[in-house]
């Protein structure tokens, strides 16, 4: 059953600014489930890995809307930490047969076809905002994530005017779909993905 | 507006739900680009902007994990998180009070050291049970007196002995120490030594050595006290080896 502080929870995080319910994630989240992967053969560093990849997921679900609601965000976290542990367990080649009954025991809510959101796929994303620079990253969250209108942006950045802003848009634009394009594995992961709602 | 801006327009208005998928394919096309290329563009466009979102929540969720987990984290949270069960101050000030107390004590001990304290730390009394194999001492008269802690008559029988052993010597000089006459009991306990230097084996050695260094500390020659005492403490095969310990002798060179 999702409570009212649930509800009021996954409102926040389909905000733009998701820095207070995410806190509250890690505080009231964070140590159980970094525990629960420590009890099943991984480091603390795993475990805080395993956490981070989780509320990724939680978030991007809640803003694309596909979020059903049917668990509690607890559970939610629980079970999908549980499937990416596993996943990482299988990448590193490590079947055995404590992986083999926390498989049998885990619920599986949620299934995950493939881990777009793994430490590794985030290094590389952060790897292509980091070449198109600060200015270029800062227009185009405003726009497709932030959803500032221009004239916002204009203030913001402190440009001419909207054209000028518009055409800086575009160089950014373009030059991020260079940096993807350039890296297929990325690309790949982020067509399987829905946009925000 | 030229073509590059106008197309994002259009790619833009797809992705906010204002163009249907037809719809921009058809404007595209009209704006110079074939079917394939404009499926191409719109997958790009689409791909980019997931790529936005998704970095604008990653890079707001890892800066709340760092203020959660750093990496090697696991050593420094042991560090931090084990609250020591003293704190450095606590320690500080245990040593300061240990430091007091041990000085108070080391104090109060040599103010207030004496050969009495001393002797009657390790004293033990003498018993020929004990001491000897009751099958070695005849049943004398003496003999039976001392069994009988009848001092007074120990030392009266041994005046009437024309040559006293070593035997004799020890039971008649503890008995005058019994009755505070260290005086001649200490004689007698030096005669006992005197006479085992050229006695093989020596009788009653050990016995006279204890005593004559209580004798010393009673009366308060600390010096001969402290010579008999350190001869013990020095020989572990003496029989009054385990009386004499290390501190003892301290206490005992203290009153010198």
């Amino acid at each position: 059953m999702i409570t009212s502080q649930q509800t009021e929870l996954l409102l926040e995080l389909q905000q733009p600014d998701i820095n207070k319910p995410v806190r509250f994630l890690y505080e009231n989240y964070f140590e159980g489930i970094v525990a629960q992967v420590c009890a099943n053969g991984g480091t603390r560093e795993d475990g805080a890995d395993i956490f981070q990849e989780a509320v990724i997921i939680l978030v991007d679900k809640v803003k694309t809307g596909s979020f059903r609601g049917e668990s509690s965000i607890k559970t939610f976290l629980t079970a999908v930490a549980k499937n990416t542990w596993l996943m990482e367990l299988r990448t590193r080649s490590r079947r055995n047969i404590r992986e083999k009954n926390y498989m049998t025991n885990a619920a599986t809510i949620v299934e995950i076809s493939d881990r777009v959101h793994s430490k590794p796929a985030n290094d590389s994303l952060n790897h292509v905002f980091a070449a198109i620079g600060d200015t270029c990253k800062g227009i185009l969250m405003g726009v497709y994530y932030k959803n500032k209108s221009m004239r916002d942006l204009l203030t913001e950045f402190n440009y001419e005017n909207e054209q000028v802003l518009r055409n800086k848009k575009s160089k950014c634009m373009k030059k991020l779909k260079e940096l993807l394009s350039t890296n297929r594995e990325l690309l790949q992961n982020l067509k399987n993905l829905s946009l925000y709602e | 507006m030229n073509d590059a801006l106008l197309t994002e327009q259009y790619l833009d208005d797809f992705i906010k739900g204002n163009l249907s998928k037809e719809l921009i394919i058809k404007m595209l096309k009209d704006n110079g680009l074939t079917t394939a290329d404009a499926a191409s563009e719109i997958e790009l466009h689409q791909s980019a902007t997931a790529a936005i979102q998704r970095f604008a929540t990653i890079s707001q969720v890892q800066q709340i994990h760092k203020d959660f987990f750093t990496p090697g984290e696991t050593i420094k949270s042991q560090q931090a998180k084990t609250t020591p069960l003293i704190s450095m101050k606590t320690l500080m000030r245990a040593a300061a009070v240990l430091f007091f107390l041990i000085g108070g004590f080391i104090t109060y001990e040599i103010a207030t050291i004496s050969g009495d304290k001393i002797h009657q730390d390790i004293y033990q009394s003498f018993s020929l049970n004990t001491g000897r194999d009751i099958k070695e001492v005849s049943e004398s008269i003496i003999i039976r007196q001392f069994r009988q802690n009848n001092f007074k008559a120990v030392i009266e029988s041994y005046a009437e002995i024309a040559v006293p052993g070593n035997r004799e010597k020890f039971l008649a000089g503890y008995a005058y120490m019994q009755n505070n006459n260290y005086k001649e009991g200490i004689s007698l306990m030096e005669a006992i030594i005197t006479s085992n230097k050229n006695a093989n084996p020596p009788l009653y050695n050990d016995e006279a050595e204890y005593y004559l260094a209580m004798a010393y500390l009673k009366t308060g020659a600390h010096d001969k006290a402290y010579e008999f005492l350190s001869l013990i403490y020095n020989d572990v095969n003496h029989t009054y080896h385990e009386k004499i310990s290390w501190s003892v002798l301290m206490k005992a060179k203290w009153l010198k």
